[in-house]
C-alpha cells in the first residue's frame, strides 16, 4: 500500500481507529513504560539482588562519566565553531553568490506577551545586518489573547510595517475544530496567510523564502540572517534541509536566579552538544526551513504540542527520509524563564521542561510513520528508533538512577549486603565518579560566562555566582530534568495529552544584549 | 567534530569502560593484587566513631583520623584474618579491640571513648541567693528535684509520643526496673547477667548483636544493682553493682575484648537524661555530661 504522507500526520491515537489505533498507543506507552520499568526494576533488584544492582550501579557511574566526557568533547568543539561563526564576516563570504532573491520570512506568534517584548525582537531585527527589504514579518497573533493584544498586534504593524519589506498582522482565529491551541496551530495560520496574502501577492518563488520560526522573546544577533543565507545558498540539497541556531537564553540572564539560569544554560549546551551530532539532531525551538519545503510539508502541525520538532520529522517522513537538519553553529538569544516571585519562575521552569520532554509524542508518529513508508530502510529505521528510545529513556531515568536509586542498594540491600564490603564501597565509588563526572561542570561554567552579554556595572559582583551555581546541576537535571520527563512520558502513556503550555515572558529591567 | 574523530573518541571511551568495570568492581569487592601479583580477597573494618579527631592504628600502625566531615573510618585492604584495632583520642579512654576480618566482609564496630577525666559536677540541693536586703536565703535547685525525679520514673518505661505499636511492644516486652529497651535494641537481666536482644527488623539488626542468639551483655559476680543504657547510645550501657561501681560496657561481645570503663564509685544509683547521667554517691547528687 502506497505510503500517504497527509493521512500520517498524526497527533495522538485518538485520532486512529482500529489497528492504526492500538499501534499508535503501544508507540505513545513504550517510552513510559521502559522508564518506569527501569526505576521498579532498579527498586526490586536493590531488594532482591542487592549485590547486582551494587555492580549495575557502578557500572552504570562509569558509563555517566564517559558519556559525559563525550558529550563534553562535543560541547567545546561546537563552542569553538560558534565563536569562530561569531567572527565570520558572513557579509563578505556572501559576496561570491547570488543571493538577491533570497527572503527571510520570520514567523513572530505571540500570545499575550508584553508590548515591550515584541518591540524589542523587531529592533533587533532591525539592527540586523541584512537587507530589510527582504525580511517578510508575520507577527502571528490569538484571538483568544483577546482584544488588547490584538491592538498590540495592529499597533506593532502601523509601527513597523514600513521598516521592512512586507509585515503581515495575522490573528489566528479560536476554537478551530481538530486544531490544538498553541504555537504549531498559530504559525501554521499566519504561514498560509502570508503566503496567500505576501508570496502570491507579490509572485515571490517559494523557493527563494526561508521562514524563520521564532518565538516571540527570540533575538538575533546582527549577523543571524547573513550567516543563514550564507548556510542556503551554499547547501548542496537547500530544499532538503532545516537550518538550526544555537538557542541562547540570555536576554534575562542577569535577572534570572540561579536555577532557572543553570537550566536554561543546560539547554542551550544540549542543543549546542547535537550541533555536533547532526545525525541525531532535530529542530527545536527557533529554526529555519525553505518555504516551497514548509508548503510542501503541510506547515506545522496543528493538533500537538511539539510543533517545532514536529516539522522536521514531517519532512523526514514526506522526502522518505531524504532530509536533515543543517547545524549553524550561530545563537539566537531567547529569554530564561522569569516570573514575578521565584516560586513562580521555578513552576514555571518545571512545566516548560515538561512540555520540551513532551517532544516524546513524535516518538509514537516516528513509529507509525516507519510502519507505514516503506521507502525509509530498515537500517536507518532501526537507527532513529535507537536513538529516540535512548534519548528519551536516558532523559527520564539516568539523573534518577544516579542521584537516587544509587544508593538504594545500601538502604534496602538487607544485613547480608550491608555487611559485605562492595555495601561499603558503594556510596565512596559512586561519590567519587560523580566528582570526577561533576569536575565537567568547569568547562559548562566556562563556556556559560562567555556566552553571556557583557557584565553590566550593578552585576559585576555576581560573576562569582555564575561560576558556583553549577553545583546545583545535580538538582537540576533531576528536579527540573528527570522528573518532567517522566511526567510528561507518564501522561502520554496513561493517554493524558497534554495542551501546549505558553511560557510567560517576564523581563524586569532592559538589558544590553 | 569530524565524524573520524568522534568514531575515535567512542572507540577509546568504549575500551576504557569494558577495561575499567571489571577493575572497579573487583576492587569494590574487595580483591587486591598481593605481592606476587596474585589476587586475593581483603575485608574491611569500619569504625563507627562519630566523633572527630580520633586517630585509628591497626595493629600499632596508625591508619587514619575522623575529622569534621568524616567521623566514622572506613579501613579495607585487610587480608581475612584478626587485627588488633585502636582508636585513641586525646583526653578519653583508648578504646581497643582484636577484629577478626572475613573475606569480602566488613566488621562494623562501635568504639564508646569515654573521657579520662570525667569531673563529675556537684549539683547541690539548694540554690543559695540573697534577697533584696542583703538577707542569706536558700531555694530548691530545680536540676536536682528534676534529677530526683529523674531517679524515680528511670526504670519505668518512656511515654511514647507515637503511636501504639510502640506501646504494644512497650507492654508485650513487660518493661521495667530489669527490661530496658531503647531503639529496637531490648536488655533485660536473668539472674546475674544482662542480655541483649534485637527487637526490630532483621535488616536492620545493628552488627554489635548475635543475630542467632541472644547476646550477653555483661556479667558479674558482684551483684547488678540497676542498668541502663548509656547517654544517647544504644550499643553501650551502664551497669551499677553491689560495691557502688558504675561502669560504662559496650554490648558488643563479639570478639575477644570487651571494653568495660568504670565512671564512678561509690555509686547508690543513676539515671539518665539525654547525654546527661546523673548519680547520687555517699547522698550527694553529680551530674556528668557526655556531651563536652
Amino acid at each position: 500500500m502506497e505510503y500517504n504522507y497527509t493521512g500520517c500526520r498524526i497527533g495522538k491515537a485518538d485520532e486512529l481507529t482500529g489497528r492504526n489505533y492500538r499501534v499508535y498507543r503501544f508507540y505513545e506507552i513504550l517510552p513510559g513504560f521502559l522508564s518506569w520499568s527501569t526505576i521498579i526494576a532498579a527498586v526490586i533488584c536493590s531488594w532482591i539482588f542487592p549485590m547486582q544492582a551494587a555492580v549495575f550501579i557502578i557500572a552504570f557511574d562509569v558509563y555517566w562519566l564517559l558519556k559525559t566526557i563525550y558529550l563534553s568533547m562535543h560541547l567545546k568543539a561546537n563552542w569553538k565553531k560558534i565563536k569562530a561563526h561569531m567572527n565570520t564576516d558572513w557579509a563578505g563570504k556572501l559576496k561570491n553568490y547570488s543571493y538577491d532573491h533570497i527572503y527571510h520570512m520570520i514567523m513572530l506568534p505571540f500570545y499575550k506577551e508584553d508590548r515591550s517584548i515584541i518591540e524589542k525582537t523587531l529592533d533587533s531585527l532591525l539592527q540586523s545586518s541584512y537587507d530589510k527589504n527582504k525580511y517578510i514579518i508575520v507577527l502571528a497573533a490569538e484571538e483568544r489573547a483577546g482584544a488588547e493584544h490584538l491592538e498590540t498586534a495592529s499597533t506593532m504593524e502601523n509601527k513597523y510595517s514600513n521598516e521592512f519589506g512586507h509585515f503581515i498582522a495575522t490573528v489566528h482565529p479560536d476554537g478551530i475544530q481538530g486544531e490544538l491551541a498553541g504555537k504549531g496551530s498559530n504559525i501554521a495560520y499566519a504561514a498560509e496567510q502570508a503566503r496567500i496574502n505576501i508570496l502570491d501577492k507579490h509572485r515571490i518563488d517559494y523557493r527563494n523564502v526561508l521562514v524563520s520560526a521564532f518565538d516571540i522573546d527570540t533575538i538575533v544577533y546582527e549577523q543571524y540572517f547573513t550567516c543563514l543565507t550564507y548556510m542556503m545558498v551554499t547547501s548542496k540539497r537547500p530544499y532538503r534541509t532545516s537550518f538550526q541556531p544555537v538557542p541562547v537564553f540570555n536576554n534575562n540572564i542577569f535577572e534570572a536566579p540561579a536555577l532557572s539560569r543553570v537550566v536554561a544554560y543546560s539547554g542551550t549546551f544540549w542543543q549546542m552538544v547535537q550541533q555536533e551530532r547532526q545525525e541525531r539532531l532535530a529542530s527545536f525551538s527557533s529554526h529555519s526551513i525553505p518555504f516551497s519545503t514548509l508548503y510542501e510539508a503541510g506547515y506545522w502541525q496543528n493538533n500537538m504540542v511539539s510543533e517545532d520538532s514536529r516539522i522536521f520529522w514531517n519532512c523526514y517522513m514526506k522526502y522518505n527520509g531524504d532530509y536533515v537538519i543543517t547545524p549553524m553553529s550561530y545563537p539566537v538569544s531567547m529569554d530564561a524563564n522569569l516570573a514575578q516571585g521565584r516560586l513562580q519562575t521555578l513552576k514555571n521552569i518545571y512545566k516548560q521542561q515538561r512540555r520540551w520532554s513532551y517532544g516524546v509524542e513524535n516518538f509514537a508518529y516516528i513509529m507509525y510513520n516507519f510502519a507505514k513508508n516503506k521507502k525509509i530502510l530498515f537500517r536507518e529505521k532501526l537507527r532513529i528508533f535507537l536513538v529516540n528510545i535512548e534519548g528519551y529513556w536516558s532523559l527520564a531515568t539516568n539523573p534518577i538512577l544516579i542521584f537516587i536509586l544509587g544508593w538504594l542498594p545500601v538502604l534496602i540491600g538487607g544485613r547480608e549486603f550491608n555487611s559485605s564490603i562492595l555495601s561499603y564501597n558503594l556510596p565512596y565509588i559512586t561519590r567519587n565518579i560523580m566528582i570526577i563526572t561533576m569536575s565537567n561542570l568547569v568547562l559548562s561554567s566556562m563556556i556559560a560566562v562567555s556566552l553571556m552579554p557583557v557584565f553590566p556595572e550593578r552585576k559585576k559582583n555576581t560573576k562569582f555566582y555564575h561560576v558556583i551555581q553549577w553545583l546545583l546541576v545535580p538538582l537540576t537535571i533531576t528536579v527540573f530534568g528527570a522528573v518532567p520527563a517522566l511526567e510528561a512520558q507518564t501522561r502520554l502513556m496513561l493517554g493524558r495529552y497534554m495542551g501546549f503550555w505558553v511560557t510567560p515572558k517576564h523581563r524586569k529591567k532592559k538589558e544590553k544584549v | 567534530m569530524t565524524r573520524r574523530k568522534k568514531q575515535i573518541y567512542l572507540i577509546i571511551l568504549f575500551a576504557v569502560f569494558i577495561a575499567t568495570i571489571p577493575v572497579i568492581v573487583l576492587f569494590s569487592s574487595g580483591y587486591r593484587l598481593d605481592s606476587r601479583l596474585k589476587l586475593v580477597k581483603t575485608g574491611g573494618i569500619y569504625l563507627h566513631i562519630n566523633q572527630s579527631g580520633a586517630a585509628v592504628k591497626i595493629n600499632g600502625k596508625a591508619l587514619d583520623k575522623t575529622n569534621l566531615l568524616e567521623d566514622n573510618i572506613f579501613i579495607q585492604d585487610l587480608l581475612p584474618e584478626t587485627y588488633y584495632a585502636e582508636v585513641e583520642k586525646p583526653g578519653y579512654r583508648p578504646w581497643r579491640k582484636n577484629v577478626e576480618v572475613r573475606e569480602q566482609k566488613v566488621e562494623a564496630c562501635y568504639p564508646m571513648l569515654i573521657p579520662l577525666k570525667l569531673d563529675p559536677e556537684w549539683i547541690p540541693e539548694y540554690n543559695a541567693a540573697q534577697n533584696e536586703k542583703g538577707e542569706k536565703k536558700r531555694s530548691l535547685n530545680k536540676e536536682y528535684s528534676d534529677a530526683m525525679e529523674l531517679f524515680k520514673n528511670f526504670n519505668k518505661p518512656e511515654e511514647s509520643i507515637l503511636p501504639a505499636w510502640t506501646d504494644s511492644l512497650t507492654k508485650k516486652l513487660r518493661l521495667g526496673p530489669d527490661r530496658k529497651l531503647k531503639e529496637d535494641v531490648f536488655l533485660y537481666r536473668r539472674e546475674n547477667i544482662i542480655f541483649a536482644e534485637w527487637k526490630g527488623a532483621y535488616d536492620r539488626m545493628p552488627y554489635f548483636l548475635n543475630p542467632d542468639k541472644k547476646t550477653c551483655a555483661f556479667s558479674s559476680e558482684k551483684k547488678i544493682l540497676s542498668f541502663g543504657f548509656f547517654p544517647e547510645r544504644n550499643d553501650s550501657i551502664l551497669v551499677l553493682l553491689e560495691n557502688g561501681d558504675l561502669f560504662a560496657v559496650e554490648i558488643d561481645r563479639r570478639f575477644d575484648i570487651h571494653n568495660i570503663y568504670r565512671i564512678a564509685k561509690k555509686c547508690e544509683k543513676f539515671a539518665t537524661a539525654d547525654e546527661r547521667l546523673y548519680f547520687l554517691a555517699e547522698k550527694i547528687l553529680y551530674r556528668i555530661d557526655f556531651s563536652q
